[in-house]
């Protein structure tokens, strides 16, 4: 996939790689060191995650949440058996 | 046959039908605000018969049979199937639900619990726990949704510091 078609600062603000703070916390941390030795191209990716759809997911209530995620799959679902149209 | 999914409605079925678990796999990173699909619902029930006995109750309600079944012969599910150790994978009238008796070996309801958050009256297990459960799994399925994870519970850091 091409880079979107943003400048630098603007793409810093939506996409970026794991803090190093993560790296501290309790569970997370031990998990993310052994990634990084393993299979570092997952840390890598989160650099790719569009930080807009977390923070719109974020802003909802976790029903909100589900209710889109369902509606999402749900219409997937029907067009997949193409019942979808019109 | 099965309608379209509706975990919510599911989970407060659920939880209305007095059956003690906990959310795990992607819907519980969904509740928690990963942008993630998901197509089943995994829960981790609590192995008490008489829970055992709720859920079944409820699974037979719901019309569940085992979705992998090469005979395709709907077998119900059974009170001793939900007291080992497996995970179970159903279609119900209300769309596909796993039930698994442990997310891993010794790690079942009692294992969990303590690291699951009340959403709205549901235990749900949390981003971090999941996370280590999604690394530790080793699947390209469950490492293929590790940075959406990762992301999601850096930005909520990031929101709350």
């Amino acid at each position: 996939m091409p880079k979107p078609s943003y400048d630098d600062t603007t793409l810093a603000g939506y996409f970026g790689p794991v803090r190093p703070e993560l790296y501290a916390h309790p569970v997370v941390g031990p998990v993310l060191r052994r990634l990084d030795a393993e299979d570092p191209d997952i840390v890598a990716a989160v650099a790719d995650v569009d930080r807009s759809q977390v923070r719109d997911a974020l802003a909802r209530s976790p029903e909100e949440r589900l209710r889109v995620a369902l509606a999402r799959w749900n219409g997937l679902a029907r067009l997949r058996r193409g019942d979808g149209q019109g | 046959m099965a309608t379209d999914k509706a975990d919510d409605v599911v989970l407060r079925e659920l939880a209305a039908a007095g059956i003690e678990f906990v959310v795990v796999g992607g819907t519980a990173a969904v509740l928690q605000g990963a942008p993630v699909f998901t197509e089943d619902l995994d829960i981790v029930h609590r192995r008490t018969p008489e829970n055992v006995e709720r859920l079944l109750a409820w699974l037979v309600a719901r019309g569940a049979y085992h979705r992998y079944d090469l005979s395709n012969r709907k077998l119900p599910p059974t009170r001793e199937q939900l007291l080992g150790t497996g995970q179970l994978n159903f279609e119900t009238t209300l769309g596909k639900i796993d039930t698994l008796c442990e997310l891993g070996p010794g790690e079942g309801y009692e294992q969990i619990l303590g690291d699951a958050i009340d959403i709205g009256g549901i235990p749900v297990l949390g981003l971090e726990r999941l996370i280590a459960v999604k690394a530790r799994a080793n699947r390209p399925k469950d490492r293929a949704t590790l940075p959406v994870l990762i992301a999601t519970l850096d930005e909520r850091s990031r929101r709350s510091r």
